[in-house]
């Protein structure tokens, strides 16, 4: 009997040993994983009216408490950065369709799982015509620290951008200027009031191409950036859309087949070999029946390197042969 | 006969399951509304560049929308991807334990951002308040070893009597600033908190569009950079549980 009993015992220690190092999953910090979908929503409307717009929130990681709000942004450089307002303002009236959720309430969602957020806007009747920019945010509620434990909370909030442009009659204003349309080639000189631009042949170009909104709804430039050398030669850059808003300026991206260059500060890397006289057009337009708008900007190239290569290899050599005919005399 | 063909109408007519539209399910999954996005692409005709079409496939909610009071565009045929827009923190408690003088403490969390649907992102910090007691003592912010570290400007923090709170940033897409300064270097938070209202920084960010690149590997899409916190006190700073909230937002470009 006893001997069963040990067995037994065995056989359940057996047992629960295996569910433990098989099933039980090694413990983690508690983790924040957020989607956020649309990213962003370009929305063009009457005063008077009112649309829904639908967003889906996925939580990857642990459960968590989430507040949704809504706060205007601007832009903050030429690059697409904004600053959000810590504070709402502005005409457009925002609320949550869902019917138990509502703006700046916190709600639970669990892991894995995902919630629609219905977000009402509403345009009141007499908003001035213009633009109006927010950010839709959800944000998590960080857990209080522990009592005894110098600790820091870290909150993680996600956003989707939404540009609003009011207008009456579905017409937008489209003000715009190229303000700047250049080459950052290694050397350029002005003489008599004309700007030389020189590149070693072998150099990688950057172009930048900076387009301001002087409007007061935001534009979105199409087009292409070519280029044409003297001998015939041409490349065709397109313009990739996105949107200037109103009243600010963007470095405008080209690229060819989708490549895009990784610099920050370019609208486009121009690679190659080049040598002699080389133009650069910019044509833009705004859309369907808008006029374009166009800069140019030219440079010269000569192979510097290769000669500065060649005469120190002629002179190395000359140096060498008359150092061996001394040598023999 | 006519009877006959009448019963087996009617039969048949009867027997016939009723279609429910662009429903899929099985034990094991559902699928709401069956719309897979399988594929979006700007095509043309770059010979005779006479063509140009923009293309969606499934995405219920993408596209444009217009009706005679709105026009709504939404969705990835206008970003040219199906990959949401992602934000993660590995760790939400940044635990740095008993505090002792003179004895920096350090603790790091990695910010990981997917933007294939967004195009570009940036993430920005700021502290609400500096990590404090119950009884308003507080560590000071990070001035670094120089006093030079500031908001904006990393500096060296490799003293171990130099105090405050700071971080550092490793990893991809995090400002110049800290790749030139190296992995020594530290900077402090901006505090919303405060009467000046300082306004968060950017600790990430990218303008490229990765997703888009047809080698792109599910690596491009996700971004990772490592923030280290760090503290450090004084023997004369007074004893309590010092905490703060620090607020990461990631938002997409426009």
């Amino acid at each position: 009997m006893i001997k069963k009993r040990c067995i037994l015992k065995k056989i359940i220690l057996f047992v629960n040993l295996t569910f433990f190092l098989l099933f039980v999953q090694t413990a983690a910090a508690q983790q924040i994983s957020l989607s956020f979908s649309p990213s962003l929503m370009e929305i063009l409307i009457k005063p008077g009216k009112s649309i829904m717009l639908a967003y889906r929130l996925q939580n990857h990681a642990d459960p968590t408490i989430i507040r949704t709000k809504v706060r205007p942004f601007n832009p903050k450089n030429n690059r697409g950065d904004i600053e959000i307002k810590p504070e709402f303002d502005g005409p457009i009236r925002f609320s949550l369709d869902n019917a138990d959720l509502q703006l700046e309430q916190p709600f639970f969602l669990k892991t894995k799982d995902s919630q629609q957020l219905l977000l009402r806007l509403r345009v009141p009747e007499g908003t001035p015509e213009g633009d109006y920019y927010y950010t839709f945010l959800a944000e998590t509620e960080p857990p209080p620290g522990t009592e005894g434990v110098t600790s820091s909370q870290t909150r993680a909030v996600i956003g989707s951008n939404l540009l609003i442009t009011v207008t009456k009659t579905g017409t937008t204003e489209i003000k715009s200027k190229i303000v700047l349309f250049d080459l950052l080639t290694r050397f350029r000189f002005n003489l008599f009031g004309k700007t030389f631009r020189l590149a070693d042949s072998n150099d990688q170009i950057p172009l930048v191409l900076i387009v301001e909104n002087q409007g007061k709804n935001l534009i979105k430039p199409v087009g292409q950036i070519v280029l044409k050398g003297n001998f015939g030669e041409k490349a065709i850059y397109e313009i990739l859309p996105s949107n200037i808003l109103a009243q600010s300026q963007r470095l405008i991206e080209a690229t060819p087949s989708a490549f895009l260059n990784q610099t920050k500060t370019s609208s486009l890397v121009l690679t190659g070999f080049f040598i002699g006289r080389y133009q650069l057009s910019a044509s833009l337009n705004f859309g369907e029946g808008t006029p374009y708008t166009f800069a140019r900007v030219d440079f010269w190239a000569f192979p510097f390197k290769l000669f500065l290569g060649g005469l120190v290899s002629f002179l190395a050599i000359v140096f060498v042969l008359k150092k061996i005919k001394n040598f023999e005399e | 006969m006519k009877k006959l063909f009448f019963i087996i109408f009617l039969l048949f007519f009867f027997l016939v399951n009723y279609v429910e539209a662009e429903r899929m399910e099985s034990s094991g999954y559902r699928i709401e509304y069956s719309n897979l996005n399988i594929g979006a692409a700007n095509l043309s005709d770059d010979e005779a560049n006479q063509y140009k079409l923009s293309t969606t496939l499934g995405q219920a909610a993408s596209g444009k929308f217009q009706k005679d009071s709105y026009l709504v565009r939404a969705g990835f045929q206008y970003i040219h991807s199906i990959v949401p827009f992602t934000f993660s923190i590995s760790k939400i408690n940044i635990n740095f334990g008993e505090l002792q003088p003179n004895v920096p403490k350090t603790d790091s969390a990695v910010l990981k951002v997917s933007f294939g649907g967004a195009g570009k992102y940036q993430v920005t910090a700021a502290e609400e308040g500096p990590l404090k007691t119950l009884a308003n003592n507080f560590i000071e912010d990070a001035s670094c070893d120089d006093k030079k570290c500031d908001e904006h400007t990393p500096s060296p923090w490799v003293s171990n009597s130099t105090i405050g709170f700071g971080y550092n940033l490793t990893g991809e897409d995090i400002p110049e600033a800290f790749i030139a300064c190296g992995p020594t270097c530290y900077r402090r938070f901006p505090d919303v908190s405060n009467i000046s209202q300082e306004k968060p920084v950017v600790v990430m960010s990218n303008e490229s569009i990765t997703a888009n690149q047809p080698e792109a590997t599910t690596k491009d899409i996700y971004h990772e950079a490592v923030v280290t916190f760090k503290v450090n006190v004084s023997a004369i700073q007074p004893a309590g549980t010092y905490q703060t909230i620090i607020t990461f937002v990631a938002t997409p470009t426009y």
